[in-house]
């Protein structure tokens, strides 16, 4: 589904590279925890994926299509096979849950039938029927991120990235986002989830890799966090790398 | 495609007073550039009025000649006559030559002032025989005009460009000027096509990072703000090519054919100025909006 094969970036204007031969491929179907520090190269490794930059070495697969030779036009056609959840959640704040769900599908050009069909199914699936018609500000931080699952998810994606999708969240809200990923994952979507949370991913027992300074310094089936260590994940510059 | 309009009218309602300050920029300098192209057309119309109907004259030497080619106090000979005639028949830009003698120069000069005073006080032998040639094309009379000049029996040759010249190089100017001065308004119209467009799309960028994330094809979210540019340069340009007609029903066939008389544009002219204008407004719309939602569209 995704592979990297000998994949370095180093950004324009910079010396380090972000990401230096990356070796990496997750199948259809995986769920695959990515962890580091800040500035380790996690989110450079999902913006790789989304075709936000080029790698500056090396070939990139997704979906059966190599990144580094497609054609910028078509780029929009692979961000539709994959989905995209963001620590900040990033709705649309005039619109309503329903509206924000739909705006995915109505900007890709779908039918309003199949909208109106698919859409309450997502909200249900994200257990948020009955709540369509509220406004992202009216919603818990929970509900906010279940929202934005449901927008990724409901043009039925083969891929889901998640970047810290419960960095803003306490921990039995998070619980239940994972859930909820997980039951996306057993729908057969390949998910991909950074993330800074030692517990979820001590107890969700899934594929981890870990990059630390741009290399791959650990890939295990059924891993943990980092065995007992705790990365000093509050502290300053933790987004600075994610650039927004 | 309702998206489109959609998208595009709650932009232009979102960015009313903007919208309004394009469309007024857009009106006055494509005004402004279509009076500029309209006065070239005029010039073209006079230019070609007067040049039809210039003839060189190639005045011979008489008796009282003082000028360097005639010998004091003799006429041209008519072995000079011959060499001249032969010169200007035997040059290409040359369509016609006709030898127009004292006596006829006389019955013409009489018929023509017959009623003033001065002709009381000329006689046949004030006139000069001259050859009147006609040319091919007006505008290139300098080669006939040096190849006669320095020749024998010749005392002046009298050609009507050399006053023309000058006026058509003010006209020119004038026409020039305005362009010029259109040119720049127009350049601040596109500019401030450009800021709009950007402020729109800023004001959505949240909306457009989306777009892109779910991946929305790059006609889809550029199409809206192309629209809104388009309205807006498209009203300005609407507005001005009014004001063009206005200006040739107003002063062209109001005034001008009336109390000055002879050739003038007509709205033909102005309809392929408006097509220019329009076409203007269009490049300086798209440009600017592509330039501005460059950013946003970036993949």
């Amino acid at each position: 589904m995704i592979r990297f094969e000998d994949v370095s970036k180093t950004y324009p204007g910079q010396k380090r590279a972000a990401l230096s031969h990356v070796n990496v491929e997750i199948e259809k179907g995986e769920f695959a925890f990515l962890v580091g520090p800040s500035g380790s190269g996690k989110s450079t490794f999902m913006r790789l994926i989304l075709r936000e930059y080029l790698p500056t070495a090396g070939r990139l697969y997704v979906a059966g299509k190599d990144l580094t030779k497609m054609h910028s036009w078509k780029v929009p056609a692979l961000r539709r096979r994959i989905g995209t959840v963001f620590q900040d959640f990033r709705l649309l704040p005039g619109k309503t849950v329903h509206e924000n769900v739909a705006f995915a599908l109505q900007v890709i050009g779908k039918p309003n039938a199949l909208i109106k069909r698919v859409v309450p199914e997502t909200l249900e699936l994200v257990d948020l029927t009955g709540k369509g018609d509220r406004l992202p500000e009216e919603l818990s931080g929970g509900e906010q991120q279940r929202v934005a699952i449901a927008r990724a998810f409901v043009n039925r994606p083969q891929i889901l990235i998640a970047d810290e999708p419960t960095g803003n969240l306490d921990p039995a809200t998070s619980v239940g986002i994972m859930k909820l990923l997980d039951r996306i994952n057993k729908a057969d979507t390949t998910v991909i989830m950074a993330t800074h949370d030692a517990n979820i991913v001590d107890q969700m027992r899934k594929r981890v890799i870990e990059l630390a300074s741009g290399n791959v310094v650990r890939d295990q089936t059924k891993g943990v966090y980092g065995y007992g260590q705790s990365w000093d994940y509050s502290g300053p510059g933790r987004d600075q790398l994610r650039g927004r | 495609m309702r998206h489109v309009f959609r998208e595009a009218f709650s932009g232009i309602r979102r960015n009313a007073s903007m919208t309004v300050a394009v469309v007024i920029t857009m009106w006055v300098s494509l005004a402004l550039f279509g009076v500029g192209l309209l006065a070239a057309e005029q010039v073209e119309l006079t230019k070609g009025r007067w040049y039809d109907k210039i003839e060189i004259s190639v005045f011979m030497c008489v008796k009282t000649s003082k000028a360097s080619n005639c010998e004091q106090g003799s006429e041209a000979t008519q072995a000079q006559k011959d060499e001249i005639r032969a010169t200007l028949e035997g040059n290409p830009e040359v369509e016609m030559v006709y030898y127009e003698t004292k006596a006829e120069a006389y019955e013409d000069f009489r018929q023509y002032y017959a009623d003033s005073p001065v002709l009381a006080t000329l006689t046949e032998d004030d006139m000069q025989d001259s050859f009147r040639v006609k040319l091919i094309n007006p505008e290139e009379y300098q080669g006939v005009v040096s190849a006669v000049a320095h020749m024998k029996g010749v005392e002046t040759v009298q050609d009507l460009h050399t006053y023309l010249d000058s006026i058509f190089a003010w006209l020119n100017m004038a026409r020039w000027a305005t362009i010029g001065a259109s040119a720049i308004l127009l350049i601040a119209a596109a500019l401030q096509i450009g800021n709009t467009i950007r402020m729109a799309a800023f004001n959505r960028r949240r909306e457009l990072g989306i777009m892109r994330l779910v991946g929305a094809s790059n006609w889809y979210i550029l199409l809206p703000f192309l629209m809104e540019a388009l309205i807006s340069a498209i009203l300005g340009a609407l507005l001005a090519c009014s004001t063009l007609v206005a200006l040739e029903e107003v002063v062209i066939r109001g005034k001008a054919k009336v109390e000055i008389g002879g050739d003038w544009i007509d709205l033909s002219h102005v309809q392929s100025a408006s097509l220019i204008l329009g076409l203007v407004a269009v490049v300086l719309s798209v440009i600017p909006t592509l330039v501005a939602t460059r950013r946003f569209l970036r993949v």
